[in-house]
């Protein structure tokens, strides 16, 4: 057993955000690991390259706009038919917004609670539901942020939305203990992503940008594996009996 | 759109003053205009005028004409 504590053997895992950085990186973590994987994003040609890059056989891409509730359930619904009960789902999808308070306005906020964290609660329902998950195996990782916890400039809209994601995950995490199933958020610091890319260019230098990086990180910046090794451990049994934890993966971020 | 219009939207991007925010004006001048300054200045030619600048066109940025060089309407 103890050699097995990361096998994600025959677990069907549900990836959003698996078009780049952190949920391609999952995605292939969970497939080396024996897992199967649905994945879905904006882009079909990067949703394809991901696929590409998966070991195994049986993945399954499912393109979409996670603006659009109804894709949202309707993604649940294709991932059970083509692949049967989901017992795995990281929720990676999201987008950044750095815009001081005020001039985030109400449109700022929806669109980013939409993707953030609306889809990650109408997918939960829809996995939640009978014979769309597997009983008592089923974990669930929402992918949240240091901004969550941490107060950052600028990030009133993103840190918000992630912050949601936490308390949400901590509610579920209780409500479904009964049932043996696991909800638990992972906070990762500043993780080398094409997202990171775009906020570069808010630094007045590519030397600012480092310097301001350094000084967060004790350990330096995160790549996109040292979060989906968090994630593939939470998947699997190893973590059978961690549920509603919030784990900071931010190279020491928190820590100061 | 007049210009005063463009000077009060401007303005309200920093979130200062009409009166620190007039032609001939640089920007480095203004004190809101910092970081969270230029981000709401980006964010608010993206939003009302459809103009996306490139880091390029962000850096070159001098004055607050140079601004209401992009407000054109559409």
């Amino acid at each position: 057993m103890t050699s097995n504590i990361f096998s994600l053997k025959d677990r069907k895992v549900l990836v959003t955000g698996a078009s780049s950085g952190i949920g391609a990186t999952v995605a292939r973590k969970v497939s080396e690991l024996g897992g199967v994987c649905a994945i879905t994003g904006r882009d079909k040609v990067r949703l394809d390259d991901t696929l590409q890059r998966l070991s195994g056989d049986g993945h399954i891409t499912i393109p979409g706009d996670l603006e659009s509730t109804d894709f949202q359930r309707d993604l649940v619904k294709e991932t059970v038919r083509q692949l049967g009960p989901i017992s795995g789902f990281v929720h990676c999808a999201g987008i950044e917004k750095t815009l001081p308070f005020r001039a985030t306005d109400d449109k700022d906020l929806a669109n980013v609670m939409e993707i953030n964290f609306k889809s990650f609660w109408i997918l939960c329902q829809e996995i939640l539901r009978k014979g769309n998950h597997e009983a008592s195996r089923l974990s669930v990782i929402g992918i949240s942020s240091a901004a969550a916890l941490y107060g950052t400039v600028g990030k009133s809209a993103y840190a918000s939305s992630k912050g949601a994601l936490v308390s949400l995950v901590r509610t579920l995490a209780m409500e479904y203990a009964p049932k043996g199933l696991r909800f638990n958020c992972i906070c990762p610091g500043y993780v080398d992503t094409p997202m990171l890319e775009k906020l570069k260019g808010l630094y007045p230098s590519e030397e600012a940008f480092e310097e301001t990086m350094k000084r967060l990180h004790p350990l330096g910046i995160g790549r996109p594996e040292d979060v989906a090794y968090a994630a593939v451990f939470l998947l699997g049994p190893g973590a059978r009996w961690i549920t509603g934890t919030i784990m900071n993966v931010d190279g020491g971020y928190s820590c100061q | 759109m007049t210009i005063q219009e463009k000077l009060q939207i401007i303005a309200d991007a920093l979130g200062t003053e009409t009166t620190n925010v007039q032609p001939g004006v640089l920007l480095e001048d203004i004190e809101e205009w910092d970081s969270m300054g230029v981000i709401s200045v980006i964010s608010m030619l993206d939003k009302m005028f459809g103009v996306n600048l490139n880091m390029n066109e962000i850096a070159a940025l001098r004055s607050v004409d140079d601004i209401l060089e992009y407000m054109k309407e559409q």
